[in-house]
């Protein structure tokens, strides 16, 4: 068996070798160069209208295996044509044309198959009329190929073996199109098959500069470009098949692969085709970017790999895009751009595109990860975009953490806005361009969270600063407390945050936790819906003189359209807090709790602020302490604890204590909501109880309140002062009623006790009924009207008892009573008395004197008299009895004001063996006229003494004894009766009140 | 005893002097003529028939409604006011009437105060 392969093997190698000798004898003998060069030329001639050179003609068949070539050497064709830049048309060293042996061999026919040039140029030039420099064949002769070339068409196989350039170059200028390329050094190989149906082919080209100019406009310039494709094409179907091609611009290379068909039946061009890149750097990209198009880059400068795969599949006609499935990835990137202050880098991404260009349904751009930073941020985002062609919808979740500082060189110096610190933060957000653009928040979805670090911003003179703070927010609210509050939702919490305005306030909050939901706030015709949770270790806030500090205040605020009314809002506020305090100036607040709760609805169609505010509640107040410049002593308040509702205002507990006064106050105002609106009578009914008022402390307490010395005015210069609002005006439709309890008030060294009483304000009248209270000197009582008809016309009475009074104390109590009764002032001891007075009153309270009334009665027993030297100098003049004692046995006496008149009723006083009785008038402008009848003495007569005059100016004049019988009932005369009657009517109307 | 001679002729002289004047005679007006509203300057009286009154004086600002009320009595000629404070108490004021026509009205007090009003409608 080996033998005879081994023959078979030898009988092959020696035809093989006799052929190879044939072949090679008549290379070199029968068609050698010399014999082959005039046929060339003579068939060159007949097809080349232009001059062509030929060098050295040979046939070539080993290089060009296993069929026989031609090849020519210093192979050119000049065609001069006017305006060309060359007359050379091609200029090359070598040129080989490969012949088909086969139909040499059986048919005699030099058929190329294959053409090779090496090294020289292609000039190839059209002028703007179409001439060209390559029209160059023979038009007559043209005809009858055609013909044969058309019975080529039909041959059953073309096989092009091998088009190959070698270090040509290329030159186009075709000033018809405006085009003008240059190819250099190319490189260039060309195979395939052409058979009746199919061309199968494998094009290769590589040129290290390429330079393509069109309309003016240079696409490439020296550019390197490689090509390197192999496909088949199927003409009856226009069908076109890429298998692994590559096609390579400055290194940048593209992989393609896939089909595309011509339908011509119906209208379609079906495609399949994938292409993939790798790594192209962007920097390249940029520089293939046409000088036309620099301006679009102008101060950019970009960096980074670019990586991308894709295909194009299916049909494409009038109405039908194939899919195309782009991918796109960015690696290590960088970017500068001009006008934007911060260059970019690591920029990474993977981007997916996949569109028929037309259907919504199919299309979305899909971003795999999208990153890039800053010197000092980075970003990222992530997501899906899809209904391309329609309304564009973004599904995409962005992260940043951002240096603000470096932003600020963005910020318009106009602005005078400063930002620092870091944002941290990740935003997840769902919308539509449509949504963007109609500003349709309410459709979106955004949520996140952020973190601000060593926050800083300054604004127009306003600060916040804070060191740490979380921000969460989501639209809309997934989570919400009701219905109503599904729109937005926010948590803040705060570290330190503090706020300022330079000359203004300064704020501060620490450990702060805000707890925001909100229905749409956007809607104008309703209140939103809002609910805010607070809770926070401290505030505090400076304003000019103002401060507040609150320790751990908590709380929550819902704010929600009214029913009925959604343009006014209900209110809820809950709101606790410790240590809460609050200074004015010189005035300060501390509470150690307090707590509120209420409820407000607002009606803003109420002219009345009350009525437009409506709330009910109840707040609790501990420990408050309040310290005013105008208060001597701290105002402390053990306890506040009170409900509210719009009818009804309920204080349940309320204790004030100043220094050494204590006060509580209880009690109900009622139909307050039904007064507003006129509908019925204020109500009022309270209790204050206190076990100790210091009077002169409360009065220097609050002795100046809401007066500065400027205040010290004439009555004309308060007149003029607009400022002033009138007089307290008692209002009507009110009845309000205090019920007092005071256990001691003392005033100095005085002590009242059991001050019981009742203060009234009765529908226009204020009233202080019955007040009765005891005091060292005395039991005493009081009753006080003020009624205010008209502001002109100010009503104010008293009606004072004092029973058991000492005299002196009396006097010092009440010291215009020595005015009304001088000769008071000469007694010492116990009495009663008792005054009603009344009078009307201006604007300015001064009192119209032509409107006083005024009555008093008083009434002593074993008064002592002077002092002991008087009385000795009085007992010695009128030789009193050894016997005699310093006492007046008895005084009673009435007395009368009307308008500037004072009317002494007749009294009796009784010394020792004197009785006189004394009467007369008294005048405000103290000139007086009194009467003095001696009644009874150790002398037997009746004498009488009228004293007239002024202090300064007073008469005596003997008179008759006016009232010698006058405490005499058996004799008495009708008019010492009449004045007996008049006092009596006195003093019982006086005493008609005095509880017993 | 000198000292008391002198005291003596003393009260005598003084008694001399004190014992002068008789009352005045007893003169009766008509009341009905008081009925009606009476002026002094600003000063208004106004009487009723109940024996009700009331008084005030315009220079204070004090107009006929916000009369301040009195009663009177007129017996004879003493003319009795009997001012009615709202607080409780009164005030007694006693006069003697000299003339009293349909419009013409004098009084005065013990004080030797003369008043004298013109009636208005």
């Amino acid at each position: 068996m080996k033998k005879a392969l081994k023959i078979i093997l030898l009988s092959i190698a020696s035809i093989l070798a006799i052929i190879l000798l044939v072949v090679s004898v008549a290379l070199w003998l029968v068609f050698t160069p010399e014999r082959l060069t005039p046929i060339v030329h003579k068939q060159a001639e007949k097809y080349i209208t232009c001059q062509s050179d030929l060098g050295e003609i040979e046939l070539t068949f080993f290089s060009t295996f296993p069929n026989f070539g031609i090849k020519i050497s210093n192979f050119s064709l000049i065609n001069p044509v006017a305006g060309a830049p060359s007359d050379t048309l091609i200029s090359v060293n070598e040129i080989t044309g490969i012949v088909d042996a086969k139909a040499f061999w059986k048919n005699n026919e030099l058929i190329l198959i294959g053409l090779e040039m090496k090294q020289g140029t292609i000039n190839v030039w059209a002028d703007s009329t179409g001439k060209t420099n390559y029209d160059i064949f023979a038009a007559d002769t043209s005809q009858v190929p055609e013909t044969e070339e058309e019975s080529d068409t039909i041959s059953p196989d073309i096989d092009i073996r091998k088009i190959a350039l070698s270090g040509i170059d290329i030159s186009y200028i075709d000033l018809s199109l405006k085009m003008k390329s240059e190819i250099k050094d190319l490189n260039s190989e060309i195979s395939g098959m052409i058979n009746t149906d199919s061309i199968t082919c494998k094009i290769k080209i590589n040129s290290p500069a390429v330079s393509l100019e069109y309309e003016g406009e240079k696409y490439l310039h020296n550019t390197s470009l490689s090509l390197d494709i192999p496909l088949d094409f199927l003409p009856s179907r226009q069908f076109i098949r890429i298998k692994e091609g590559s096609a390579s611009v400055n290194g940048l290379e593209l992989l393609m692969n896939g089909t595309a068909e011509n339908d011509t039946i119906n209208k379609n061009i079906i495609t399949d085709l994938t292409y993939r890149l790798e790594s192209w750097p962007l920097s390249s990209i940029i520089a293939l970017v046409p000088q036309s198009f620099n301006s679009y880059l102008k101060g950019i400068e970009a960096d980074g790999l670019l990586t991308s795969q894709g295909s194009i599949k299916g049909i494409m006609n009038d109405s039908i895009m194939p899919m195309i499935d782009i991918q796109l990835e960015m690696k290590n990137g960088a970017l500068k751009y001009s006008e934007f202050p911060l260059p970019l880098h690591d920029i990474s991404g993977k981007i997916r595109l996949v569109t028929d260009l037309k259907t919504d349904a199919v299309s979305y751009l899909n971003i795999g990860l999208f990153s890039a930073k800053t010197p000092g941020s980075s970003f990222s985002t992530e997501g899906k975009i899809t209904r391309l062609f329609s309304d564009i919808h973004c599904d995409l979740i962005t992260t940043a953490g951002l240096n603000l500082g470096e932003f600020e060189s963005m910020i318009p110096d106009s602005m005078d806005l400063k930002v620092k610190g870091r944002v941290n933060g990740k935003i997840k957000s769902v919308f539509s361009m449509s949504q963007m653009e109609k500003m349709q928040i309410e459709k979106m979805k955004l949520s996140g969270s952020m973190r601000l670090s060593d926050f800083f911003a300054y604004y127009d003179s306003m600060t916040v600063k804070t060191d740490k703070s979380d921000i969460e927010f989501a639209l809309p609210n997934y989570k919400a407390a009701t219905k109503n509050t599904r729109f937005a939702f926010a948590k803040i919490v705060m570290q330190n945050f503090t706020t300022s305005m330079e000359g203004s306030y300064n704020a501060t909050l620490k450990n702060a936790t805000l707890v925001l939901e909100t229905s749409d706030a956007r809607d104008t015709t309703r209140i939103p819906d809002l609910i805010c949770s607070f809770n926070m270790d401290s505030l505090s806030a400076v304003m000019d003189t103002m401060s507040i500090a609150v320790s751990k205040p908590y709380g929550k605020v819902l704010i929600s359209p009214r029913s009925g009314s959604p343009d006014q809002p209900h209110i809820t506020l809950s709101y606790n807090s410790e240590n809460l305090k609050t200074a004015a100036g010189q005035t300060s607040v501390a509470v150690k709790r307090i707590s509120i709760n209420t409820d407000i609805l607002n009606d803003n169609s109420q002219k009345d602020i009350f009525l437009q505010w409506m709330a009910k509640g109840s707040l609790d107040v501990d420990n408050c302490l309040i310290n005013m410049s105008g208060l001597a002593y701290p105002v402390k308040i053990p306890s506040i604890k009170m409900n509210f509702d719009p009818e009804t205002f309920n204080i349940k507990e309320s204790k004030l204590v100043i220094d050494k006064s204590d006060f509580q106050l209880t009690g109900n105002l009622n139909n307050i909501l039904s007064y507003f609106r006129g509908d019925s009578i204020l109500r009022g009914d309270f209790s204050f109880v206190s076990n100790t008022t210091d009077v002169l402390q409360l009065m220097a307490l609050t002795n100046g309140i809401g007066n500065d010395s400027t205040k010290v005015e004439t009555v004309d210069t308060v007149a003029a002062d607009t400022s002033y609002t009138g007089p307290y005006m008692v209002p009507k439709n009110i009845d309000l009623f205090l019920t007092t309890n005071i256990r001691t008030a003392t005033m100095g060294i005085d002590t009242a006790t059991n001050i019981i009483g009742s203060v009234q304000i009765h529908d226009g009248i204020l009233v202080l009924d019955n007040l009765s209270f005891k005091t060292p000197a005395a039991k005493m009582q009081l009753t006080a009207m003020y009624r205010t008809p008209r502001k002109n016309h100010l009503y104010l009475g008293l009606d004072y008892h004092m029973l058991d009074i000492e005299i002196e104390k009396l006097l010092s109590m009440i010291p215009d009573i020595d005015t009304l009764m001088p000769m008071l002032r000469s007694f010492r001891g116990k009495g009663e008395f008792h005054i009603a007075v009344e009078t009307y009153l201006d604007s300015m309270y001064n009192v119209k004197k032509s409107t006083i009334r005024g009555a008093s009665s008083i009434k002593g027993t074993n008064l002592v008299l002077m002092d002991g030297e008087t009385f000795g100098e009085i007992a010695k003049t009128l030789k009193f009895s050894k016997h005699a004692v310093n006492k007046v046995d008895s005084l009673s006496a009435e007395f009368t004001i009307f308008r500037n008149e004072i009317d002494i009723y007749p009294f009796l006083i009784v010394m020792d063996r004197y009785k006189a009785v004394i009467s007369g008038r008294h005048n405000f402008d103290m000139s007086y006229d009194y009467h003095i009848s001696v009644v009874d003495c150790p002398i037997p007569i009746k004498l009488g003494v009228d004293v007239k005059g002024t202090e300064e100016a007073m008469k005596y004049n003997l008179a008759k004894c006016k009232y010698a019988e006058f405490y005499r009932p058996t004799s008495k005369n009708v008019v010492e009766n009449k004045q007996i009657e008049l006092r009596k009517l006195i003093r019982d109307a006086l005493t008609l009140n005095v509880k017993q | 005893m000198k000292r008391t001679l002198l005291y003596l002729t003393l009260f005598t002289v003084i008694s001399m002097f004190t014992v002068s004047c008789e009352p005045e005679a007893d003169v009766s007006f008509d009341q009905s003529l008081l009925i009606g509203k009476w002026k002094s300057g600003t000063l208004y009286y106004k009487y009723l028939s109940g024996g009700t009154g009331g008084t005030w004086d315009t220079a204070d600002d004090v107009t006929e409604a916000e009369a301040q009320a009195f009663t009177w009595t007129l017996v004879k000629s003493d003319l009795t006011h009997v001012h009615i404070m709202e607080i409780g108490g009164s005030v007694p004021k006693v006069y003697t009437v000299t003339e009293l026509t349909a419009t013409s009205l004098k009084y005065h007090d013990d004080f030797g105060v003369n008043f004298s009003f013109t009636k208005v409608p």
